[in-house]
């Protein structure tokens, strides 16, 4: 649906995009947003702005996106970049593509020319709009079991303007089937690097029962025994962090609709240091289950889901377990971004209430 | 009454005693020398007398140093009570003096009369354990033919080096894991060996218990009951638990479960914001109390404190403190030095067993959160399947007879620890078998310690391999002197959640391997540590007890055996029927109550909890298939307030009220 399309949709229809979602979920365009908020937010900062120090006080994670240009446009930046650090490891991904189609990582700037020269030639899709973004790889992710792995996070906004969002408490982490070296020889192998299901399931060590996925829940009880608690903690409320402030970078530009809802798959890297690296939002995450326990946390996922967006007055909404609208099931309200758009605390449960 | 059989006390005060007790501890001492820990402590006496401006009187910067909380003293003393658990667990009757015996009386005593055996139902028991092992030993020499495997091979140079560079690594070759339609954990009725690698499974051993039998015409101690009624009445054979323990004497043992103090397992998440900041307190004063006592290694304030859960942030130090019986100084180099010569020995020594165990820890891809660390757990495995120091650890006899060089001759050696001795080795095409045996890596050179006092003399950590002379040293086989049954790598898969590398996780396996985890799939009865049998008749009888209707129409209407079920959990010790962090949980204070003892018992309880739980669907249910249907998803159980609903039900039913 886009907002030139000219649909209107009746009081009783609600639909689960956002007309310009892509603002969020275009790779380029989403680290073009994040780069100029990040400049309007320094800005407001130095002239002591009320809302960037608050914001400053909670979620004080904003350096979570890795070194990324566009390409071509971005090419020479790009090119001075590598000059400067020769050793580092880069990824190129295709910005309008998902599931780790197209994804490449090289650590030798003719090895983008050599793709430049290829890609013309051998992609018949591949015309001038087919823009690619370079990011810093982040080569020493944290190890478990000495695989690699990254999160997928849910979140559900609701409404742009005020901001309502919710963060889904049982995200999971996807596992590299294989060990994971830096050794250069190996970064060609996709099943050491890609964490995509998609990818991992054609790989021989794929196991159906457990699907390399890994639940928060796990996940968090091994690095509080391994790495403390107060690392942990930090880790948790700088994704919390991340999820934030691409929001709110993306706030304004969003189209509001009172019939849209939108539920983003956040993928997220963590690091050796347990440092979060926003990797990508994906507006429309797998909903398709791989594993037993995979469908179970979809299921409620899709169930919590409906019972927050469905509102009380919403015919046939009897169909839903929605009798208490305060109970938002595994989702938690992501706090304060209402006391960001109104200063009075007292508006801001008038307003909760309001939307539900 | 101590830890120990009490016939076996040896009542100290005597003047003989007295002078044992010195001479003990003068060998002692002289084994200690060998420890590094020891070294540690003199050169600190050294530098701090040499610091102080008294310097002079350094008997008493010695004594300082030694008291100092947390301090020399403090650690030697967690040192011995740690090793004699071991030592009074396994074998209590060869040892008639224990000077050590722990006369304490912070630590809560537990009944050991329930393990009385008449000798005769101990016989019964013990033919059982051989014979199970005598068929375990058979499918030994089954897989070595048909996997055309050597039981050990020496391997070359080149292999060597090229072990040591993939050692770990998942090989593409390595076959998928096994995988039926119920892929799970064997504890949850996953595939039984499906490659035919195993030696023997929990199924093998419930069958060889319940296939027990008293010679005809023999009724058990006391047991007047006609042998047709017992069997009705219970799906094991023979009776163990004479006296039961009571379902009212649960709420004495385990005093500290009450729902009046605060649980961590439960009470450290909040659901509302009010509960939610309680919760963090409460988190938060547990923490620090727990810091406290890891700063001062005081060992009785934390099995105390265990039995009430442990944070996770703290519990892979808090156990450690639990559980490490070695006297270590510092854990990270020990650590390292422990395994250096046991990765010597895996590299140089390709053995059966380790395709056994290997493909025994691969099942962990059949559980979706322990398959992270499927390589981790290969590590470990292979570590245990070749520790010198769990054999010794389990047969404290056998390393001072090792030294003297033992020969095939029949030993007195529980069955469990069943030496292939002079083994033929079939030949293998084109690599050089250099020996028959397992040359002789000396890795359990570090145990010199209390548990061994006579063969402490052996000091040296390096592995004295000599490839070039041909001695055979026979050895048990494996070396640890465990056969390994299916799903013991099941033990080792909430330890990972615990430490980042497998060669921690390993030095917390190992300890609690030995003290608690080999005897939930022994037959044979010990004086001083309940066993699979008398886990299971104290599972029996809890239920009974509970509600004798229910276990009448579990057992005879429904025809499913409540043993059978809970035989697998306890088995498994819950690995695999409750979420990791729930097991995580429960073993907190089985360590907390003693991992050896009522600690122990724990596991029967917590099964006759979940029976208790599922109360209502079992009424409905009329076969197996239904039974087994109540216990399909335990996932979301949350273990701590189950097993307070089942020991303290009037408290909780107040609560509700």
């Amino acid at each position: 649906m886009s907002p030139e399309s000219g649909y209107r949709l009746a009081e009783t229809q609600i639909i689960n995009h956002f007309p310009n979602h892509q603002e969020l979920t275009k790779k380029d365009l989403m680290v073009k947003n994040l780069k100029r908020y990040k400049k309007e937010l320094a800005r407001e900062k130095n002239n002591g702005g009320e809302k960037a120090q608050l914001l400053e006080s909670k979620y004080n994670y904003l350096d979570f996106l890795p070194t990324t240009y566009t390409l071509p446009g971005d090419y020479n930046l790009f090119a001075e970049e590598f000059r400067k650090n020769p050793a580092s490891v880069w990824i190129m991904k295709p910005t309008d593509k998902a599931r780790g189609i197209g994804i490449f990582i090289i650590n030798r700037l003719h090895q983008i020319k050599r793709w430049s020269r290829d890609a013309k030639m051998q992609w018949s899709y591949a015309n001038n709009k087919d823009t690619y973004v370079v990011s810093r790889y982040v080569d020493d992710p944290l190890l478990i079991g000495g695989k690699k792995f990254d999160l997928r996070m849910y979140v559900l906004v609701t409404s742009w303007r005020p901001l309502i969002a919710y963060k889904y408490n049982q995200g999971f982490a996807r596992f590299c089937a294989v060990k994971y070296t830096s050794d250069e020889g190996e970064l060609d192998n996709s099943f050491m690097h890609l964490t995509n299901v998609s990818i991992q399931k054609y790989g021989d060590d794929y196991n159906e029962t457990n699907g390399g996925k890994w639940s928060i829940k796990n996940l968090l009880l091994y690095l509080q025994a391994t790495r403390g608690r107060a690392v942990t903690t930090k880790l948790v409320e700088e994704i919390d962090s991340i999820i934030v402030h691409s929001l709110r970078a993306v706030q304004n530009l969003m189209t509001n609709d009172k019939h849209c809802f939108e539920c983003y798959g956040y993928d997220i890297i963590i690091d050796a240091d347990l440092r979060p690296w926003l990797i990508e939002v994906n507006a429309s995450p797998s909903l398709s289950a791989t594993t037993a326990s995979d469908r179970l946390m979809k299921y409620s996922l899709v169930d919590d889901i409906l019972r927050i967006v469905i509102p009380e007055d919403f015919p046939e909404s009897g169909l839903t377990s929605a009798k208490d609208k305060k109970d938002t099931g595994n989702f938690i309200l992501l706090q304060d971004l209402q006391s960001l758009e109104r200063p009075k605390s007292s508006t801001k449960n008038g307003k909760t209430k309001a939307r539900g | 009454m101590s830890l120990v059989d009490p016939g076996t006390d040896p009542g100290p005060g005597t003047p003989a005693d007295v002078r044992d007790v010195r001479a003990a501890a003068k060998s002692i001492e002289r084994g200690l020398r060998g420890n590094s820990a020891y070294w540690a402590f003199k050169k600190l006496v050294q530098t701090e007398a040499l610091a102080s401006p008294a310097h002079r009187d350094i008997a008493s910067v010695a004594k300082g140093i030694f008291e100092r909380p947390g301090g020399v003293g403090q650690r030697i003393q967690n040192h011995v009570r740690l090793a004699c658990r071991t030592v009074s667990s396994s074998r209590a009757q060869q040892h008639p003096v224990q000077w050590w015996a722990p006369r304490s009386s912070d630590r809560t005593v537990f009944r050991t009369d329930h393990l009385v055996l008449d000798p005769r139902v101990r016989k019964v028991l013990d033919a059982a354990q051989k014979g199970l092992m005598a068929a375990a030993k058979k499918q030994v020499a089954r897989v070595a033919v048909e996997m055309d495997v050597p039981l050990a091979r020496r391997r070359t140079r080149q292999e060597e080096a090229i072990f040591l560079q993939y050692a770990f690594a998942a090989r593409p070759d390595d076959p998928p894991a096994p995988v039926s339609s119920n892929s799970t954990l064997p504890a949850h009725g996953g595939p039984r060996d499906p490659d035919r690698v195993c030696l023997y499974d929990d199924q093998d051993l419930l069958d060889a218990l319940l296939g027990t039998a008293l010679p005809a015409g023999l009724g058990t101690g006391g047991n007047t009951l006609p042998p047709d009624f017992s069997a009705f009445w219970s799906s094991i054979p023979i009776d163990l638990a004479a006296p039961p323990v009571l379902l009212e004497e649960l709420a004495y043992k385990y005093a500290e479960l009450h729902p009046r103090y605060e649980q961590i397992g439960m009470d450290e998440v909040g659901f509302s914001s009010e509960s939610a900041t309680q919760a963090a307190h409460f988190l938060h004063t547990r923490i620090t109390a727990g810091e406290a006592i890891l700063s001062r290694r005081c060992f009785s304030r934390a099995s105390m404190y265990a039995r009430q859960g442990v944070p996770t942030c703290l519990r892979a130090r808090l156990w450690d403190l639990l559980l490490q019986s070695e006297l270590i100084d510092d854990p990270a180099t020990y650590t390292q030095k422990y395994c250096k010569p046991l990765k010597a020995a895996l590299a140089q020594h390709e053995l059966l067993v380790d395709h056994l165990v290997q493909a025994d820890a691969r099942q962990c891809r059949n559980d979706d959160a322990f398959f992270v660390f499927e390589d981790v757990l290969k590590e470990m495995m292979l570590f245990w399947i070749r520790d010198e120091w769990i054999d010794a650890r389990l047969c404290p006899a056998a390393p001072a007879a090792q030294a003297t060089h033992s020969p095939a001759a029949p030993q007195p050696s529980p069955p469990k620890s069943a030496s292939i001795a002079g083994a033929t080795l079939p030949p293998v095409g084109g690599a050089v078998a250099e020996g028959t045996g397992i040359a002789d890596n000396n890795s359990n050179g570090n145990n010199n310690g209390v548990g061994n006092g006579k063969a402490g003399s052996t000091t040296t950590t390096l592995p004295t391999t000599a490839p070039a002379t041909p001695r055979v040293i026979v050895k048990k086989y494996p070396p640890n002197g465990v056969l390994p049954f299916w799903g013991v790598s099941c033990y080792a898969m909430p330890v990972c959640f615990l430490h980042a590398d497998a060669e921690s996780a390993y030095m917390t396996f190992r300890e609690l391997y030995v003290c608690c985890f080999t005897h939930l799939h022994t037959l044979q009865p010990s004086r001083t540590t309940p066993t699979l049998p008398h886990l299971l008749a104290h599972f029996e009888s809890l239920i009974k007890q509970y509600s004798a209707p229910l276990f009448h129409h579990v057992a005879r209407v429904a025809h499913a055996p409540p043993a059978r079920l809970a035989a697998r959990w306890i088995v498994f010790a819950f690995v695999g029927v409750l979420d990791v962090a729930q097991v995580l949980l429960l073993w907190d204070r089985v360590l907390g109550y003693g991992p050896d003892g009522d600690g122990l018992a724990l596991f029967a309880v917590a099964a006759a909890a979940l029976f208790a739980f599922r109360e209502d669907v079992l009424w409905a249910a009329r076969s197996p298939r239904d039974v087994e249907a109540a216990f399909a998803d335990l996932g979301a159980i949350e273990i701590v307030p189950l097993l307070q609903n089942f020991i303290f039900p009037l408290v909780c039913d107040d609560n509700d009220a």
